[in-house]
């Protein structure tokens, strides 16, 4: 995004201007809500974290200090987001449905007529690729997990990210290593869903 | 292929280099050195860069209206806030004022116990007068008494004042009667 736009909503927002937030909003919107899904793998805690977010942010934009990365300072807020209600989801957790499965058990696809289904064949495909990312995603470490979301969705620098985990540069970057290889390998099906 | 800590410390240090000039995988100068990778780091960056390209798009999800809407509504409601807290502050200390005159009110003309509280007799008289008064819708008795208080408190003051200004005050008075004694009874007033 460019700078000066940037700027401009920031100060926008920071004067504590609806159309401030709306700007930020719409330009970290759908980035923030994919980290938030990837990360805890159900929409409706994405809605709940992405709300949680503008509320934090409206409280805290004031603090932002604008000579820095506005990026990293963000997502690091949203990491801390997703820290918080992860360590809730321990103490009390509910079981998550990643199958696309209708109420009876039923597989979504033998509901589709053959029309329909040739119509969705991409949805479904682009579904299942999706379903199996977060299969996949879902099996690596935590912390390797959210290093690699943070890279992806907030373009942190390993130096940013090494600041949120409080380790150095080298072990994050080890652990994005690591983890990556392993997506990589999950989803070419060599360690596939059994 | 393993590195050790070191080499992935380099190895992080140098794709971040490489994040912010924009240059593919070239040496870069750094505390006046020339800092390059090793063949088998450089192996792992690049390893690390094609992962994270293979991710592009893949790991993005659409953000639905909904949640946008939520989120903005979320912010309207946080911005609107200390307006909010403002008037609920002012509405309460209005209140409280109110609570604390009514309170003082009746603690100082209340007639709990008459002979304990000289002074305030002719007070806790009218606040009682007035209490019933308002309780109490005026009924023609009562209005004559407290007509006849109000005539006696007229002439206290006729008294008190000087000579001239009583000529004005009575002149003022017998006005008042007639305008009273028109308004009272119009069907008296003779048909011009």
């Amino acid at each position: 995004m460019e700078a000066q736009r940037l700027r401009a909503m920031i100060a926008s927002a920071q004067a504590g201007k609806a159309q401030g937030y709306e700007a930020l909003l719409e330009a970290y919107g759908p980035r923030l809500y994919g980290y938030f899904f990837r990360a805890t793998g159900r929409h409706d805690d994405a809605e709940d974290l992405l709300s949680d977010l503008t509320l934090r942010l409206v409280r805290m934009l004031k603090r932002y200090d604008d000579r820095g990365r506005f990026e990293p300072w963000l997502f690091r807020v949203a990491a801390n987001i997703v820290r918080d209600r992860i360590r809730r989801s321990k103490a009390n957790p509910t079981p998550a449905s990643l199958s696309l499965e209708d109420e009876s058990g039923q597989p979504l696809v033998d509901r589709l007529s053959d029309a329909k289904t040739e119509a969705v064949a991409e949805g479904l495909l682009a579904a299942e690729m999706s379903e199996r990312l977060e299969q996949a995603m879902e099996r690596l470490d935590a912390t390797a997990r959210e290093m690699i979301l943070l890279r992806h969705f907030g373009q942190m620098s390993f130096k940013e990210i090494a600041e949120i985990f409080q380790c150095p540069p080298g072990t994050v970057l080890a652990k994005v290593h690591r983890g990556l290889g392993r997506l990589r390998k999950l989803m070419e099906g060599k360690y596939g869903p059994q | 292929m393993g590195l050790n800590e070191q080499q992935y410390e380099r190895v992080a240090q140098w794709l971040d280099a490489m994040e912010v000039s924009g240059k593919d995988f070239a040496a870069f100068i750094k505390d006046g050195q020339t800092f390059d990778l090793s063949p088998e780091e450089r192996l792992t960056a690049r390893q690390i860069h094609q992962d994270e390209a293979m991710l592009q798009g893949a790991l993005d999800v659409e953000l639905p209206a909904q949640a946008l809407q939520r989120a903005r509504r979320r912010a309207a409601a946080e911005l609107a806030r200390p307006r909010r807290i403002v008037l609920r502050v002012g509405f309460a200390a209005a209140a409280a004022t109110a609570v604390a005159a009514a309170i003082v009110i009746a603690v100082t003309f209340w007639p709990t116990n008459p002979s304990a509280a000289p002074a305030n007799d002719a007070a806790g008289q009218w606040a009682s007068q007035w209490i019933n008064a308002v309780e109490n819708p005026p009924r023609h008795d009562d209005v004559d008494i407290l007509a006849m208080q109000a005539e006696e408190l007229k002439a206290d003051m006729v008294v008190s004042l000087p000579a001239a200004a009583t000529v004005d005050y009575q002149m003022d008075s017998i006005q008042q009667s007639l305008d009273e004694f028109w308004l009272d009874d119009p069907a008296s007033v003779p048909a011009g």
